[in-house]
């Protein structure tokens, strides 16, 4: 029978060949590329950023390598913030020396300084914490021939002022490692802002609005070793053997660090200098060039008192403080938004804002920083307030417009208006350079700013690279793959000096440029977890979609995306985690964050190497978010676990 | 051609209807019409091409050769006649496709809220009024997956009723259940039948097709065999295929 039907089967079947679409090469064009206008649209516009973005690269790299375009070189970048990268130069060709001159106003004079570079790159980017530099720019020595290195910034020559070693020596500092010659010896140093002239004099000079105690980094000298001892016999509080040194080191020259204090809004190497070497302190003792290694045996653990007493510097870094009540504005906002949500949902919100509203009460209990208490109670009051207003009224809409506009808000809260309204004595929303940012607030915007964009965008994403149009999916799969290849630190490092290149002058300040970074960093990963959740939705829920009528994007938003995320939310809540802590590299470029700031306090000679205590607190306070926001990952999983197929 | 042509001659109206899979020649040649209320029974053995038939009259897949009119409107590629045709065209899925991330109301009020823009409470009641129908108005603040199979299957009729379409499609809905539940899901589509409503179901529920069905539908290697009435089909259908069809599944 079975055998029968076979046979029969065959007989009657007609074998067709399917219609064939226009083929080859043009035929899978027109049927993917143009075959409606928008998809022709489409087509053309990621031609054009394929196109922009690739000959801005390729423009980079390709002047960077060329020897005919290197006089061309662009190394200088205006205004406030300096990165030197001529690795090309360096690693290619030799380079005999790089002269820098560099203008700044604020301070009474201008600084003219000569670098003999023997690194691949300077970053100077601690001039601008203190000075601000108007222009700067540079002559490279290169086998022997001298080249003038252009702004390629600002497309213009900018007048070469041929320094004279002989005439001043300063020391310039911040996280700077430089190098300059002093009597044909080379000297590094690297430190804050101090300034020494040739004979050792201290020249006093503006430090701009410094707030107390806060001590940017050590000073290490790495003097001729006659001229060191000159500078000890005419400073009285500089400690020094010389003929240990010699001994130890079997060198002429010294290795020393220097670390010093400033007080108030002037610093003076002269009071404050304290030259620390092992053999005569008991604190310290000196390690290799540069590196202080503290004998932490003698300290103890016991200096918790750090914490409290450089709370505002860790919590906002040099936030202005005479505008800190911004700071607290922003905050009050959160609270009460906190609160309106508390009052109007239930459950986990709730019990968010209530965990956050008992840590605030007991902090304002805690003894912190006078006149602080009042600020923090004044948070639990205001979210209270809120949630009483959110029980009683439900104002949902008009919460979630709160919540949506409160970023807005918080940025212009925090970098401000104009300096000039409602008047230039007393204005209400003075700007703030984004610089100014850092500790906990930074770590906070980088890391909220990070998380709410790279959603969406990441969304967008592995939806993009889902799509039918090849244009999309060729575009997104690109993205992804490439940024997904590069770490953190060299997004970071390409965002400071590729941007200019894309935006040329345009100044993108520091931390928006981190933002940028972290985001399309995190948007990466974020797109190709939703694409594993994307993928673990069967196609039965799309064609359910459609049966009943449904548009592609509602099958899509409304059926598949809900349930693809939630089936990845360890996967994003993990990401979010990684990217908080990941906000600690942009130390690396620059910005004060949480933990540069906790170093940086461990820098201060009052607090000197006080590690222990910072690095815990610090590890405490990253802890505590980190597990806050993976505790809230579970609840909001058991809370949706309710109808799991 | 057939765009503007009013099909008096039937609410589905096929003529050589093909389709490929690649090379595979899935659908050869179907022509069908089906009258407003009538019922058709679509059988045939597994890789037959049912599913996919009845798939591309919603557009779930696409033919490559012939026509297809639902309504008066023929599936093109025009994206708007698509839309318009599903949401005249309810469909129940033999996996009953339901959105567990839903609850059983939402699951039923989602197309009518988004795509009929009808307002929340408007929807909420029709839905009501149609999980009472279905036999389960109690399950309404549920999840599907808190549901028997027959619940979840009557839900998603429930769900397909909801855009109040002027015909249903049923890919073996009841092959996924339990053989205690099938009675409560078949008993839903008698009562639809009973209505009026016009259906296109697969289904080897040969005496479901023999009470209810209008005309049987007989599919074999992708092509109409047979199209008869039950009577004629179960007692002396006309092909061999069909015979030996039967022959192995009734028994
Ligand atoms: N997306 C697809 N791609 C390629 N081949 C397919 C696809 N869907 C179905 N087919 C093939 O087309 C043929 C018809 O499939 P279809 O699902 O329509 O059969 P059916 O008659 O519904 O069978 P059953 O009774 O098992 O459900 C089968 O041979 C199947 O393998
Ligand atoms: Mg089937």
């Amino acid at each position: 029978m079975a055998n029968n039907l076979d046979n029969r089967s065959l007989e009657s079947v007609n074998v067709e060949k399917p219609p064939v679409a226009t083929g080859g090469v043009l035929g899978w064009l027109r049927e993917n590329l143009f075959n409606t206008w928008y998809n022709a649209l489409l087509t053309f516009l990621g031609l054009l950023l394929i196109y922009v973005s690739v000959t801005g690269a390729v423009g980079f790299i390709i002047d960077g390598l060329d020897e005919e375009f290197l006089p061309n070189y662009q190394l200088s970048i205006q205004d406030q913030n300096l990165v030197l990268d001529f690795g090309d130069i360096q690693s290619r060709f030799k380079v005999d020396e790089v002269i820098f001159t560099i203008e700044h106003s604020g301070a009474s004079s201008p600084i003219v300084t000569t670098l003999n570079n023997s690194e691949s790159s300077v970053v100077l980017g601690a001039f601008s914490e203190q000075i601000k530099i108007s222009s700067i720019s540079a002559q490279i020595k290169l086998n022997g021939n001298q080249y003038q290195l252009v702004d390629r910034v600002a497309k213009q020559k900018i007048d070469i002022q041929v320094s004279k070693p002989e005439l001043e020596v300063y020391i310039l500092g911040g996280n700077i490692g430089v190098e300059y010659t002093v009597d044909g010896e080379a000297t590094a140093l690297r430190g804050p802002s101090t300034l020494l002239n040739r004979d050792h004099q201290v020249e006093d000079f503006e430090l701009g609005n410094m707030d107390e105690n806060i001590v940017l980094g050590n000073v290490v000298l790495n003097y001729e070793l006659e001229t060191l001892y000159q500078l000890v016999e005419s400073e009285g509080q500089l400690y020094l053997s010389v003929e240990d040194f010699q001994r130890r080191f079997n060198s002429t020259k010294i290795f020393a660090r220097v670390d010093y204090l400033l007080d108030g809004q002037t610093g003076s190497i002269r009071e404050n200098i304290k030259i620390i070497e092992g053999f005569s302190s008991p604190r310290l003792q000196l390690g290799t060039v540069g590196n202080l290694s503290v004998d932490h045996m003698s300290l103890g653990f016991n200096h918790w008192e750090v914490i409290p007493n450089n709370l505002t510097l860790l919590m906002v870094g040099r936030f202005p403080r005479d505008q800190l009540e911004r700071v607290w504005f922003s905050m009050y906002l959160v609270a009460l938004l906190l609160g309106l949500s508390a009052g109007i949902w239930p459950g986990l919100v709730r019990l968010l804002a209530g965990v956050s509203g008992a840590a605030t009460v007991i902090l304002a209990f805690l003894p912190f920083a006078p006149g602080v208490q009042f600020w923090i109670a004044g948070l639990a009051l205001v979210g209270l307030g809120g949630f009483a207003l959110g029980y009683f009224f439900q104002l949902r809409r008009l919460v979630i417009w709160g919540w949506v506009l409160s970023f807005p808000i918080i940025m212009v809260l925090l970098s401000g208006v104009s300096n000039e309204w409602p008047n230039a004595e007393d204005p209400v929303l003075s700007l703030v350079n984004t610089r100014e940012w850092g500790g906990l607030l930074l770590t906070f915007l980088l890391a909220i700013v990070g998380i709410v964009l790279s959603f969406p965008i990441g969304i967008l994403l592995a939806l993009g690279r889902r799509s039918k149009y090849p244009v999309i999916s060729v575009f997104c799969v690109l993205y992804i793959e490439i940024i997904r290849g590069v770490p953190l630190i060299t997004i970071l490092f390409m965002s400071r000096i590729l941007m200019p290149l894309f935006f040329p002058g345009f100044q993108i300040e520091e931390v928006i440029r981190a933002m940028v970074g972290i985001t399309m960093f995190s948007a990466a990963y974020m797109a190709e977890n939703v694409r594993g959740g994307l993928q673990s939705i069967p196609s039965g829920q799309f064609e359910a979609g459609y049966a009943v009528g449904l548009k592609g994007w509602q099958s899509m938003f409304l059926i598949v995306l809900p349930q693809a995320l939630r089936a990845v939310i360890p996967a994003i809540v993990g990401q979010f985690i990684a990217l908080f802590k990941d906000t600690t590299l942009v130390s690396i470029i620059g910005l004060l964050d949480f933990l540069r700031i906790a170093e940086s306090v461990a820098n201060n000679s009052n607090w000197l190497g006080l590690w222990y205590e910072l690095l815990a607190f610090t590890a405490l306070v990253y802890w505590v978010f980190t597990f806050g926001m993976s505790y809230v990952s579970r609840r909001i999983e058991t809370s949706l676990g309710v109808g799991t197929r | 051609m057939a765009k503007a042509e009013k099909s008096d001659e039937g609410i589905i109206v096929c003529r050589e209807v093909n389709k490929w899979f690649g090379d595979f020649h899935v659908l050869r040649g179907i022509s069908v019409t089906v009258q407003k209320g009538e019922v058709i029974v679509i059988c045939g053995p597994s890789g037959s091409g049912k599913s996919t038939f009845i798939r591309t009259i919603n557009r779930l897949e696409e033919h490559q050769k012939g026509d297809i009119i639902v309504d008066g409107i023929e599936l093109s590629n025009d994206l708007r006649n698509i839309d318009a045709i599903r949401s005249e065209v309810g469909m129940v899925f033999q996996q009953f496709n339901l959105f567990p991330h839903l609850t059983v109301k939402d699951n039923v009020t989602l197309a009518p809220i988004w795509v009929r823009k009808q307002r929340k409470s408007e929807a909420e009641a029709l839905a009501m009024q149609l999980l009472e129908r279905v036999g389960i108005p109690e399950q309404a603040e549920k999840y599907p997956g808190q549901l028997s199979g027959g619940q979840q299957q009557r839900v998603a009729i429930a769900r397909a009723l909801a855009m109040q379409p002027k015909i249903m499609l049923f890919d073996e809905p009841t092959s996924a259940l339990d053989p205690e539940m099938i009675k409560e899901v078949l008993d839903v589509m008698k009562e639809l039948a009973e209505t009026g409503m016009t259906m296109l179901v697969v289904t080897h529920e040969m005496g479901f097709a023999r009470e209810v069905a209008d005309r049987i539908i007989f599919f074999d290697y992708g092509q109409l065999v047979e199209e008869n009435t039950p009577e004629n089909f179960f007692n002396n259908p006309e092909h061999d295929r069909t015979k030996l069809f039967l022959s192995q599944i009734l028994h």
